[in-house]
């Protein structure tokens, strides 16, 4: 009788687990289907059916057909491999010094490193444009020292293309920076330390021990940058380089007589983002053998620095901040100008602008929207993401490749394609962004940041032995438990970066805000700043007012987040 | 608790890790799972533990089904190869862990964790984390946090082979000591036969995803019942031959090395059969003109090289037309004056002598 | 997740209605969906709740939707009708220019209306060369814009160019990378503006002034207003503008700094029509709020200034009205860029069938031979002007692909997308390589 109950017990429990399992990936692979290939397709399928209502390939021929287009997409190919290079340039030597170094004011300085990628959008353009116009700050300024005779044109001609590098490397190398850090301190030192009893210098040790471990975290980084600058439509519009696929892509599919080739368009930059993001797995990513089993929780040395370390930390650690902060610099600037005409700074200075965010009920309806959309699309992001990197670090499914390949796909998509798929998939239901879209906001800022916290929880998992779970499961820790107290606490360093990037997007998200956010109670930030940004007269200046406000506050969120988050936190910005 | 698997298949694909495995682990036994690396053992214990499921075929534990219980539920502990500690929790946290799971009393947690830490002699680490702590200390922390839980199985998988010498010998004493005292059915996985020899009460030796014999260890050793085996569990010389005579308790067999009369004989064999011949080396007595050695089985044999390694002088004699060489254990070397190259005789008890079928193609596992 | 976001979202809507204030007798709703700035929105709502709680004696909510411009706002109400014909969930569109609306109309989704004669008594059908509404009423102008140029004077005088007055100024040499402009295919105004421009000079002439602005453009920027900033931070002399943006900065930065010039003979005013949608689900209300803005009273808050009676409370919009007795009763205190009805010079009046007819072909015609060819289009017009600026070579590289006739006739067939991209591919390749040859066979 005992032998027959526990018989059924066994099956039973057996059974459930399976069922719990698969209802997790299939509910995972759901959310995935409605609220990412469902709309999308919806918009899509205008590139692959034509005007009679039949399969087409005809758009594809017309695409290829145009020199313009496909200048374009050789255009985008390279700002995006410049861009990771030079963003890898610029993060590398930054995560290598913040590991090995203790030094005065690192916490401060590591955190202000993060603070380039906040921009707030529309009025970025303004700044940019006073500073680099040919009667701007810095030409007005050489040309008073009589350093020059003739205003530069900074952004005409061949300084585009390489405005749009720069402007990318400098706004996206903290994404890399976060990475890289989160990969440098999942190295167990022990294993750089046997490097150091082998006799190994300490160059081939980077090279040879350190970097091929910390190779996924780098990946995982640099695959966004690659894919972020390819398909990122807000940088080359604020250079004013028009000849690139995302500004050929929405150019096309928001002209007021719509063109399908855009569409067409969509399909070439996912069908690139995809076997891009496959083919540098299949050569940098075969991480799979990389499985650490005890890691970087353990301290990892600093060196406490001298003096003679000094004169490169600091330099490197301030002048990469600093410079990428100069598009900032001038959104501040012109929040606190007042009669700025011709000179290189404003004639006189002001504050009343902010005064008139106060005023203006959009701005704090706008900020606190905000926070509630990131807050809650970020939770959606955390658990959705680390499911699916779960899925694909443990080949849950066949397949996973693919999956993979999946969740990319919203950082190569325009903005304006899902959002406008969602609007077009969901009106006269109950999730009609007509009637309350904060739902849809939620779900499409979080789908939209999914491959930051996918490619953040996968390198973390990547890195983290499968044993360790396994040892939870047997002390008889359910799926769910073990995920909360042993895989969680293990990739948390790369979940906060995730998050933190996650929170960061989100809340600086545009596309979504603008159409799905319709009505002025449901405005976020972003669109509070577009709607201010158009007013006439004092408009951009209260714009950029309220741009600056959002930078300080998302500031304070990741300097606040590190010093709430302390020894957490500190496994990112821990040298 | 008695362990029982009955008919145990695991696939992955074509690849047959575990074929047709019946094995019974009695109620408090100190079992062995001996075998070359990929032979399915650690996929055994895996099955064991719930976190494989079988193919096709039954687990039992105390005769009741246990083929789909979730890993969660079966109270085993386990002793991963790399110890599997939780990098992010304390020795002490570590342990705690599966006592937590189990909701027992703060009271009971407590009494428990001062016990295994006690018993480990982990007491004073027990704030640090496992990347402060040596490789043996981790071991410890492993078994503690197995014991912790008061398994009814006990799965061990290759717990010192990330250890160096000098500790393995030491925490094999431990493991066994511990298993002594606590009596729990313990299932141990090695490659390493010399540790099984030492520490293991019954050995199952596995091959191919077979169990291939089991038995204690003198029983493996005196009797092994293939080339491999006999190979795999101490040294032996391996002789092809054929069978010449056939007696009631006896054959003669002729090889290289002679006409061969072997006691010990192992399946049934006819005249012609060929078969191949285990002697272990220290089985071979070297003709030094001793009165107590039997003359049995006397060979012709020349010496090639002496290596002496204190208590004991292993030799290599060369013999017959073969380029291989016969090996000689001398224990407690008596005095002799051989010299590299000089012919001198042995004799070999017919009852050392195990007469096996040929090696065979085990085949690949498929 | 998706299911807990919901009810958390759902939670917080909850609050927002709660928060909203009581309702007295009747409550009544109108949703509009409109492009038009916050002030416009913030002043108009606010003045029509007012107007119906006393007219009426009835509260009314008002739903301001916007999704961030006009083609989105419109991609919107296409798409909803296309999932239910017959009604996309919004009463009233409110600006973003004429297309939308003669597009609504074309599409038959706008809702005639037909004035009371006591309003047409004020709101005549036709000002200064503009139609305020079309025959069958689905649509009213709501206020009027100009179209002219814009400049940056302090530059002007340093780099020693004189004040350009008419269009044609700007295809001058002396403008060579000096100007701003907005891609046509990205701002309907400036489709606009150089479908008046062509009209103005006629098509082989205007095609000249067209070329020579273009190749006189910087770089064609992406928004409409990018052109007036560029002027403002010094990145160019001049652009082609809306009225109101530019006056908004002349009167901001100072008239001795920017200037906006109003080319009368050459130039149209222009309508920003105001549509009922077909379907709406309150229609009285929607037509009760056309009557409110085309009146007198409503058009006033276009006019005066920001705190006087009768004016906006907010801030100024300073737009151009269409009610003769709103301008008659605010004479001296408007704030308009100019009194339509009082005009010296009458501007031309626009050929609506036409553009209405060719606007698409058109832009996609400016934007192959202007835009996407634009490198080669400088380097061919800065060899002609090396070469003397003779008359025939500028017709020649000003001469588009096609003639009029030939581009009315295919206008028809340009809904259909294949053909149209081949075409447009087609364009770009012959006048890239027209451009291409002219330079090689000067050197």
């Amino acid at each position: 009788m005992a032998h027959q109950k526990s018989v059924n017990h066994a099956f039973w429990a057996h059974w459930w687990s399976k069922f719990i399992g698969y209802s997790v990936v299939a509910i995972t692979l759901a959310i995935l289907y409605f609220f990412l290939l469902l709309p999308i397709g919806v918009v899509l399928k205008k590139a692959l059916v034509n005007q009679q209502g039949e399969l087409s390939f005809a758009y594809f021929e017309l695409l290829f057909a145009n020199n313009l287009q496909t200048g374009a997409i050789y255009n985008s190919i390279g700002i995006g491999v410049f861009t990771t290079v030079l963003a890898t340039f610029l993060s590398l030597p930054l995560a290598i010094i913040n590991r090995k170094f203790a030094y005065r004011g690192k916490q401060l300085l590591s955190a202000l490193l993060l603070v380039p990628m906040i921009m707030p959008p529309f009025v970025g353009a303004i700044g940019i444009q006073r500073f680099f116009a040919r009667f701007g700050t810095i030409n007005m300024a050489l040309l008073d020292c009589a350093l020059i005779s003739e205003p530069i044109d900074w952004l005409s001609g061949s300084f585009m293309f390489w405005a749009v590098v720069v402007l990318e490397a400098l706004h996206l190398y903290p994404i890399l920076y976060l990475n890289i850090s989160a990969a440098l301190n999942n190295v167990d030192p022990s294993l750089e330390e046997i490097g150091v009893t082998l006799g190994i210098s300490r160059l081939g040790r980077f090279f040879r021990i350190v970097w091929p471990l910390a190779r996924p975290g780098f990946f995982a980084g640099a695959i966004i940058v690659f894919i972020w600058a390819l398909t990122d439509l807000g940088t080359p519009l604020l250079v004013g380089f028009h000849d690139t696929l995302p500004v050929r892509i929405f150019n096309l599919v928001t002209d007021a007589n719509e063109n399908p080739v855009g569409f067409a368009l969509v399909f070439i930059v996912i069908l690139m983002t995809v076997s891009f993001f496959l083919l540098s797995k299949l050569l940098l990513g075969s991480t799979k053998k990389f499985q650490m089993m005890a890691r970087g929780h353990v301290s990892s040395p600093t060196v406490p620095s001298t003096w003679h370390h000094w004169w490169f930390i600091y330099p490197l650690m301030l002048g990469v901040s600093l410079l990428a902060l100069i598009p900032h610099l001038s959104v501040v600037i012109t929040s606190i100008s007042d009669q700025w005409f011709m000179t290189a700074l404003p004639e006189n200075y002001t504050l009343r602008y902010y005064g008139a965010v106060f005023q203006q009920e959009l701005a704090s309806v706008g900020i606190k929207n905000s926070f509630f959309l990131a807050s809650l699309s970020t939770l959606f992001d955390l658990v959705l993401g680390l499911l699916i990197a779960y899925i694909i670090a443990r080949k849950i499914v066949p397949f996973t490749g693919l999956l993979d390949a999946l969740v990319m796909i919203p950082l190569a998509l325009p903005g304006i394609v899902l959002a406008f798929g969602y609007v077009v998939t969901y009106s006269n239901t109950w999730l009609d962004p007509l009637h309350n879209p904060v739902p849809l906001l939620i779900i499409a800022y979080g789908i939209r940041r999914l491959p930051f916290m996918v490619r953040s929880a996968t390198a973390g998992l990547q890195q983290t032995s499968i044993s360790l779970e396994e040892a939870a499961t047997t002390f008889g820790a359910g799926s769910f438990k073990v995920l909360r107290t042993v895989t969680m606490p293990l990739v948390m360093a790369n979940l906060i970066a995730g998050a933190l990037l996650c929170f960061s997007y989100a809340m600086l998200d545009v596309s979504d805000s603008l159409i799905l956010a319709m009505k002025d109670q449901f405005y976020p930030l972003t669109k509070a700043i577009y709607v201010l940004y158009l007013e006439q007269g004092s408009g951009e200046f209260i714009a950029s007012a309220l741009g600056v406000i959002g930078m300080i506050i998302l500031s304070c969120c990741i300097v606040g987040s590190s010093l709430i988050l302390g020894k957490k936190m500190g496994e990112l910005f821990r040298s | 608790m008695q362990v029982e698997l009955r008919d145990v298949n695991k696939r992955y694909g074509a690849f047959v890790a575990v074929n047709k495995l019946n094995l019974t682990i009695k109620e408090g036994a100190f079992h062995f799972l001996l075998g070359p690396s990929g032979c399915g053992k650690t996929t055994i214990l895996r099955i064991l533990a719930g976190l494989e499921e079988v193919t096709s075929g039954k687990i039992f534990f105390n005769k009741s089904d246990f083929t789909l219980m979730p890993a969660a539920r079966r109270g085993i502990g386990m002793v991963f190869q790399n110890y599997a500690l939780w990098p992010h929790m304390t020795v002490l946290q570590n342990i705690e862990y599966g006592l937590k799971v189990r909701k027992l009393t703060t009271m009971e947690i407590k009494k428990r964790l001062t016990e295994v830490l006690h018993f480990t002699q982990l007491t004073p680490f027990a704030g640090r984390y496992p990347g402060q702590l040596s490789g043996g200390q981790q071991q410890r922390v492993a078994l503690a946090r197995a014991l912790a839980i008061r398994p009814t199985i006990l799965l061990l998988d290759e717990p010192l082979s990330n250890l160096d010498a000098q500790l393995r010998l030491e925490m094999r004493d431990n493991i066994t000591r511990i298993q002594e005292e606590t009596k729990i059915t313990t299932l141990y996985v090695t490659h390493d036969q010399k540790e099984a020899l030492a520490m293991g009460s019954h050995i199952s030796v596995m091959h191919g995803g077979k169990e291939i014999q089991s038995g204690s260890p003198k029983d493996l050793y005196l009797n092994p019942n293939s080339t491999f085996l006999a190979a795999f569990i101490g040294e032996t010389n391996l002789l092809p031959g054929r069978v010449s005579e056939i007696t009631a308790h006896e054959a003669l067999v002729t090889s290289e090395l002679g006409s061969i009369r072997g006691s010990n004989i192992r399946g049934r064999f006819k005249v012609g059969d060929p078969v191949t011949l285990s002697i272990r080396p220290e089985s071979i007595k070297l003709d030094l003109g001793r009165s107590d050695v039997s003359p049995d089985n006397p060979c012709e044999i020349a010496l090639k090289r002496i290596t002496y390694l204190g208590e004991l002088e292993q030799m290599e004699f060369t013999y017959g037309a073969k380029a291989e060489f016969l090996r000689i254990n001398l224990y407690n070397a008596p005095d002799h004056q051989l010299q590299i190259g000089q012919k001198t005789r042995c004799f070999i008890k017919p009852s050392k002598v195990v007469i096996l079928p040929p090696p065979q193609e085990l085949g690949p596992n498929t | 997740m998706g299911i807990l976001s919901y009810v958390i979202a759902g939670l917080s809507l909850a609050t927002v209605v709660c928060a909203e204030p009581k309702a007295p007798v009747c409550k009544e709703k109108l949703v509009i969906i409109s492009p038009h700035r916050k002030s416009t929105q913030i002043e108009f709502v606010e003045a029509f709740k007012e107007h119906y709680l006393k007219t009426y004696t009835c509260s009314i909510v008002v739903d301001w939707l916007d999704q961030g411009g006009a083609s989105d706002d419109m991609k919107f109400v296409l798409s909803r009708f296309e999932r239910t014909p017959a009604s996309c969930g919004v009463d009233v569109f409110w600006g973003g220019g004429e297309h939308p609306h003669y597009e609504l109309n074309r599409r038959k989704l706008s809702l005639p209306f037909i004035l009371s004669p006591e309003l047409k008594k004020e709101v005549p059908p036709v000002v200064a060369g503009v139609a305020l509404y079309n025959k069958e009423e689905t649509w009213h102008a709501a206020a009027l814009s100009s179209f002219g140029l814009f400049f940056n004077k302090t530059l002007l005088k340093k780099l020693k160019i004189s004040e350009p007055e008419d269009w044609q100024d700007l295809a001058d040499p002396v403008f060579m990378d000096h100007l701003s402009n907005a891609d046509p295919r990205r701002s309907s105004s400036n489709v606009t503006m150089t479908m008046v421009l062509l009209q103005a000079y006629g098509w082989q002439k205007g095609w000249e002034i067209l070329s020579g602005i273009a190749a006189n453009t910087r770089s064609f920027t992406h928004s409409s207003s990018d052109p007036i900033k560029a002027v403002v931070t010094g990145d160019a002399l001049a652009s082609m503008s809306v009225g109101f943006y530019a006056i908004a900065k002349v009167s901001e930065l100072g008239s001795d700094k920017l200037a906006y010039v109003f080319p009368a003979k050459h130039s149209i005013l222009n309508p920003d029509p105001i549509s009922i949608l077909k379907g709406a689900a309150n229609q009285q209300a929607a037509e009760r709020f056309i009557e409110f803005v085309l009146s007198a009273s409503g058009q006033k808050l276009f006019l005066l200034p920001q705190g006087m009676e009768g004016g906006p409370k907010h801030s100024s919009l300073a737009r151009m009205s269409v009610n003769k007795r709103a301008y008659s009763e605010t004479k001296v205190k408007n704030i308009s860029e100019l009194d339509p009805f009082a005009l010296q010079i009458s501007p031309m009046m626009l050929d609506v069938d036409r553009v209405t007819t060719l606007q698409f072909i058109f832009t996609d015609l400016l934007g192959a031979v202007q835009i996407d060819s634009h490198k080669e289009l400088k380097k061919a017009w800065q060899m002609m002007i090396k070469r003397g600026n003779k008359a025939q070579d500028r017709a020649l590289l000003a001469a588009p692909p096609l003639s009029e006739a030939e581009l009315l006739a295919l206008a028809e067939k340009w809904s259909d997308a294949k053909l149209r991209n081949e075409v447009i591919n087609q364009w770009v390749k012959t006048t890239a390589k027209k451009y291409d040859d002219y330079v090689k066979n000067a050197q």
